[in-house]
Formats: structure tokens, C-alpha cells, sequence
């Protein structure tokens, strides 16, 4: 009775890298997220230049997170110039 | 044998709430067997927790699969679909959320404690630490182990001022719980 | 004479482990952290930084360099520790076959964890398996208390001066390394006690400015095959040792655990499981309950791997119906487990009974109870003669 049914389909440590390594899912590891004070925001970019996975998104005259990647790690807030962004966690958000 | 199952996130102390309750229960001259099962080490990564508590040394060294009692740490996992997988008919919750709900949420389900533990760690403690609140809150639900005895555990990792607001944790969890039975 | 009782705390398997190497009072301790065996690096920090641990605690930036620097420690007189864990202990390969050729006796923590080639930061022994032949005494153990306790035994096989030969101690990473436990501590005036009996024998050889030596030298022919029969003949000895040193230990602390092997409910046994590490605590309450359930199973609980204790096995086993292993490994080319393979070589002596290989618990995989009832369940029906299947790989199977 050798094993016939697999669940993955390769044959050795391999992984698709396009499926896998630029698309995960690391928003979900969030336990608190940075919410922007848009009035306060100078449009510096600061923030997007401190942001290792650079998730800081350009919208018209301010930053906002990209929360699919964004991992909550704060430094966005701390290295903002106008405190104009601020921790909140993230069950504050949820239904 | 009790088997007690912690669900939580990687940096919210479930390891050490699991560990703390082992020496709470030693001190009880109880025999106890914790470990934590998480893949990479990180802030955020679910971490779930087996504890095994019983009269007489424990051989097993497996995960458990049937809890008598789950304590989840972190409101969200709540709605994880595999939370309750495998409880004890009679099974107990240990919820840290801001909202007491209603409805039985697992037909095994008989008792549930509810307490806000981390707006208790961050009014006593200042950080969201809601471990030693949920230990205040598991020893009041269960009685599975006293008070003094969490608190004296508690002893074992704090001191001075951080031990006294721990313990205030601890003390509000026991006492502020919210309990709800189903038939 | 007795030891007093000790301490009870409520600590982990890699605590436990520091704890061990502290009481023994190690001349040298250098050791990269890697997981999970992190926490054994940073407990013995702790004990240096708190003036508990009076050691040269040399901070290394790899491994390889640890295991030359212990192994010399040894060479130059001292009592020296390290741990690791899989990439970590392949990473010291070379100095690790160097420990043994030199016969620098080095106790070394190796906390079982997947082997490199699939990225796995999970429990396995395949550690342990890729350096069975490195020449080291490897022993298993299966709590946190038999690993404090087995880290002692060790200093004491390891420098007795009929062996002279490094010891690795084995526990599961995850299962053993994490699990907090109840761990009796004894005193480090007991230990000193008992470690005693070392300094009444001979001076072994080491390096000395006066008398100088070379230390790993070089070898050709015949005098090349007689250090490797020396060799051998030093695993050979310490079978016994073992079993001596562990009656010793239980006598003074109170707690023994059968030297090489343990037999658990082995006598009237038709049926016979062999397994080591984590998994036979679980397998105990297996046996049990069907021993409860009238069915005639014993468990073997392998300590010692290497040298590999094949008198108690070909004792306990021959006259039984039939054996399983399960294997937390592979081997690869024989395509089945690795200590099953080797239970096979005693097959002339045991007897042509079924013996069957059972793979489980890979990269975290729990090995559960109802796995380990599947695998007395077959080793069952094979002892009546049913056909069955020499090599299972049970989680797998268990997806069909």
C-alpha cells in the first residue's frame, strides 16, 4: 500500500515564488494599524520612506497604509514629523 | 487529567500565561505539562499553547485535541473556524474581548468567561498584556487552581511595582469575570 | 548516602539542559543560539551574568567554531558544554568528527530539529541520524527531568577515563525544548558528589606546556586502524558504563532510568514497540490502555543510540511475536526508519519474526495516539501472521 495521493503537487522543496513570494499575506499579521490625521499630514513621505515593506500609498495630499501589507509595526507614527499618524488597534476595527 | 488549550498571538503572552498556570498548579502540588506550538517566531503569528494538569505525573506529549477548557487571548481568534475543534462536551471558554455575547457558539460549549483583560492590563499595567488578567479569570471559572496560587506564579517572572500591577490583573480578572452557562 | 531532594521548578526542557550543564561546573561553554534551542544559550548567560555560572563563556559566531573551541577545552584538561540543533550541528560537522577522532570528551545538548534540505524550523530527529556515524555516544531521553539529569550522566560518561569519548544528548525540539514541567534540581554540592568519582581515577591524557603533545595527529595504516578499533572498542565499553553510571545516579538521587534501554511492561509481552524521545511518554499511555484493553504489547524506550545496545535489545526481544519502530527519520537508500533498520541487523540473532518500520512525527507532525494504536494494531495482526506492510509511513497513509 505505498502512498499513491499527494497534497502538493512538487516533487522537492520547490514553491511557485510569483504565487507565493511577492503576495503574502503579511496585512493579516497586524495587531494594531496606523490611521492617518489627514489635516495634520504635510505630504513630507517620510513615513513612506521609513516603511520597510514601503506600503505607504501617495494619495492626493497625504499617506495612507496599504492594509493588505501593512504589519503594524509603528514606525510610520513614530518617525512622522506632525504626529499626524497614530497606533489604534486593530480590534477597534473589526466587526 | 484537565487539558486547557491557549490560543493567542505571538508577543500577547500566551506562552507565558500556559507556563505561569504550570507553576500556579505545581504550587498546588498538582503535576502539569506545558508547551507551545508555533513555526516562526514573530510578533502577530498565532500561537496556541497545550497545558496538561492531573494528580499524577503526565506521559503524554502530544497536542491536545479534546480540551476540558480553551483560553483565547486575543479577541479576534474567536472567530477562528478550528477554535473549537475537539471540545470536551462540558468544555469551558476563557474569552479576553470588550463584548459578552449571547449565543451559544459551540453546542459543547457550557460555560464561557468573559473579561476584558486587555482594557484591566492597560488601566493596571499600561501595555496590552492581557495574560494575567485571563489567569485571574481562569482560576475563578474553572476552579481547577486558587488565586493565591496565580498570583504567587506570577511572582515568578515579576517584582516590585510590575509584580503589584500584575497581581492587580490577576485579582480584577477573578473577580470582574463574566459568566454564562448553556443547558 | 543520599542526595537531597532539590528544588522543584517549573522550567523547560532547554532549562533544564542550562541547569544540568551549570551544576556540573563546565570549564568552557561557547554555543550559538539556534531554534529551538535558543533558551539553553541564554539560561546559561543568565547564570554566568547572576555569578552562578563560573565558566569562560567564549561568544562564538558560528557553530563550527564552537565545537573546535570546546572540544580543545577538553583536549587542554577542562569540562566543557555546547548545544545546537540541526543546520546548527551540520554547520559544526567537521569539528564534530574531530571531537571524536581526538577523543575530546565534550557534552553537547543537540535539540532534535529537522535537517537542511527542506526548510523546516520543526521537530525531527534526522539531526541526530545525519551524525550516527560521527563516533559520538548519543543518548535520547524523553522530559525535561531525564535531561538535566542525563546532562550530568553525561559529564560523568563522557570523562570517565575508561571512554574519554564526547556525548551527545538528544531531545526533541518543540516537544521537549518548550514543555515546562516540574523538574527536581538538585544541588550542585550533590552533583559535585557525585561527579567525584572522577577525579580518583588516572589523569587522561591533555595538553600540557611540559610534557607537550599533539592532539589530533595524523594516521596511516595499520596504527590508523588501530586508533579506529580503540576507538569502537571505547563505544563498545561505554554500554556498560552507561547502565553502571545510571544504577549509580539512581542510587545517590533517587531517580534511575534503566541505562541504555528501558522496558516498559516487556516480560509477558507477545509485542514489542521500540521508539525514543517525546514520542514514549505518549506510547506509555498507549500501552496501557491496551493492556487494559487484554492485548499482550511492551514498550522498548531506546536511551542509548549509539553505540547501538544491541545485547539488551537481543534480550528483550528475542522470544516476542513481533516488533514495531516508529521512527521520528528517515533513511535514506534503505527507504524505511533508520533505528528500525538497525534493529533489523539483530534479526540472525533475534529470531525471523515480523519487524515492521513506522515513519511519523516529520517536521512537527504530532505523533498522536490513535497513530501509535494504528501501529501496535499492526504489529498485532502481524504477530498472528496476517500479511502486512514492512515500512508505513502513518500520516500519510492515514490521508488515503
Amino acid at each position: 500500500m505505498a502512498v499513491k495521493k499527494f497534497s502538493s503537487k512538487y516533487e522537492a522543496a520547490w514553491s511557485d515564488a510569483d504565487a507565493l513570494l511577492l503576495c503574502l499575506d503579511t496585512g493579516s499579521w497586524r495587531t494594531k494599524r496606523p490611521v492617518v490625521n489627514k489635516e495634520k499630514c504635510s505630504y513630507c513621505g517620510l513615513c513612506s520612506i521609513y516603511c520597510p515593506p514601503q506600503c505607504m500609498v501617495t494619495k492626493k495630499d497625504y499617506f495612507d497604509p496599504n492594509l493588505e501589507f501593512c504589519k503594524g509595526c509603528g514606525i510610520c507614527a513614530r518617525e512622522c514629523p506632525r504626529s499626524a499618524i497614530i497606533m489604534m488597534p486593530e480590534g477597534d476595527f473589526t466587526p | 487529567m484537565k487539558e486547557i488549550r491557549f490560543h493567542g498571538r505571538g508577543g500577547q503572552g500566551a506562552v507565558l500565561a500556559a507556563r505561569m498556570l504550570a507553576i500556579a498548579c505545581v504550587r498546588e502540588g498538582k503535576c502539569v505539562a506545558s508547551f507551545p506550538m508555533y513555526g516562526f517566531e514573530r510578533r502577530g503569528a498565532p500561537v496556541v499553547a497545550f497545558t496538561r494538569l492531573d494528580d499524577k505525573p503526565i506521559m503524554e506529549k502530544t497536542q491536545i485535541y479534546n480540551p476540558d477548557c480553551l483560553v483565547v487571548i486575543d479577541p479576534d481568534l474567536i472567530k477562528l473556524p478550528t477554535l473549537f475543534s475537539g471540545l470536551k462536551p462540558d468544555g469551558i471558554l476563557i474569552l479576553n474581548s470588550p463584548r459578552v455575547f449571547e449565543k451559544q457558539p459551540n453546542e459543547n460549549l457550557k460555560l464561557a468567561g468573559i473579561i476584558n483583560a486587555t482594557h484591566i492590563a492597560v488601566e493596571e499595567v499600561g501595555r496590552d498584556v492581557p495574560n494575567t488578567c485571563l489567569l485571574g479569570a481562569f482560576a475563578a471559572v474553572t476552579g481547577w487552581v486558587g488565586l493565591q496560587s496565580v498570583i504567587s506564579s506570577v511572582g515568578e517572572y515579576f517584582s516590585g511595582e510590575v509584580l503589584r500591577k500584575n497581581a492587580r490583573c490577576v485579582e480584577r480578572g477573578y473577580n470582574e469575570v463574566k459568566g454564562i452557562k448553556w443547558q | 548516602m543520599k542526595a537531597k531532594e532539590g528544588e522543584l521548578k517549573v522550567i523547560t526542557g532547554n532549562s533544564a539542559a542550562a541547569y544540568g550543564a551549570m551544576l556540573c561546573r563546565p570549564d568552557v561553554v561557547a554555543s550559538y543560539p539556534i531554534t529551538p534551542q535558543t533558551e539553553v544559550v541564554e539560561q546559561l548567560s543568565r547564570f554566568h551574568a547572576d555569578g552562578i555560572l563560573d565558566a569562560e563563556m567564549v561568544e562564538v559566531e558560528g557553530e563550527n567554531s564552537a565545537m573546535n573551541i570546546v572540544a580543545a577545552a577538553t583536549l587542554a584538561g577542562g569540562r566543557a558544554f555546547t548545544a545546537t540543533s540541526s543546520w546548527g550541528l551540520v554547520y559544526m560537522y567537521d569539528a564534530v568528527l574531530q571531537a571524536a577522532g581526538f577523543r575530546a570528551p565534550v557534552v553537547m545538548a543537540n535539540v532534535n530539529r529537522e535537517t537542511p534540505g527542506i526548510l523546516a524550523v520543526s521537530s525531527g530527529q534526522q539531526d541526530m541520524i545525519s551524525t550516527r556515524d560521527a563516533g559520538w555516544i548519543q543518548l535520547i531521553v524523553e522530559n525535561s527531568q531525564e535531561i538535566l539529569d542525563t546532562i550530568i550522566m553525561a559529564f560523568r560518561l563522557a570523562e570517565d577515563y575508561d571512554i574519554q569519548l564526547p556525548v551527545m544528548v538528544n531531545y526533541d525540539g518543540f516537544y521537549l525544548s518548550y514543555l515546562a514541567e516540574g523538574v527536581r534540581i538538585p544541588t550542585r554540592e550533590d552533583v559535585d558528589k557525585y561527579l567525584a568519582i572522577l577525579k580518583t581515577q588516572p589523569q587522561r591524557t591533555i595538553l600540557n606546556p611540559q610534557k607537550p603533545i599533539g592532539a589530533g595527529s595524523h594516521g596511516i595504516l595499520t596504527e590508523f586502524m588501530e586508533l579506529r578499533y580503540k576507538h569502537c572498542a571505547a563505544l563498545e565499553r561505554a554500554k556498560k558504563k552507561l547502565d553502571e553510571i545510571d544504577c549509580e545516579f539512581g542510587e545517590f538521587f533517587g531517580r534511575s532510568y534503566g541505562g541504555q534501554i528501558e522496558e516498559y511492561r516487556t516480560e509477558d509481552a507477545d509485542i514489542i514497540i521500540l521508539t525514543s524521545g517525546s514520542t514514549v511518554g505518549t506510547t506509555r499511555t498507549v500501552v496501557d490502555a491496551k493492556r487494559t484493553a487484554g492485548l499482550k504489547v511492551g514498550l522498548i524506550k531506546l536511551r542509548m543510540f549509539r553505540p547501538f545496545p544491541r545485547e539488551k535489545l537481543i534480550q528483550t526481544i528475542t522470544g516476542k511475536k513481533a516488533v514495531g519502530v516508529i521512527d521520528r527519520s528517515v533513511c535514506f537508500g534503505w527507504n524505511c526508519g533508520p533505528i528500525y533498520m538497525e534493529l533489523r541487523a539483530l534479526s540472525p540473532e533475534i529470531g525471523r519474526i515480523p519487524i515492521m518500520s513506522f515513519i511519523d512525527g516529520l517536521a512537527n507532525i504530532d505523533i498522536t495516539t490513535p497513530h501509535i494504536e494504528r501501529a501496535i494494531n499492526d504489529v498485532h495482526k502481524a504477530s498472528k501472521g496476517e500479511p502486512y506492510q514492512e515500512v508505513t509511513w502513518i500520516p500519510l497513509e492515514e490521508y488515503l
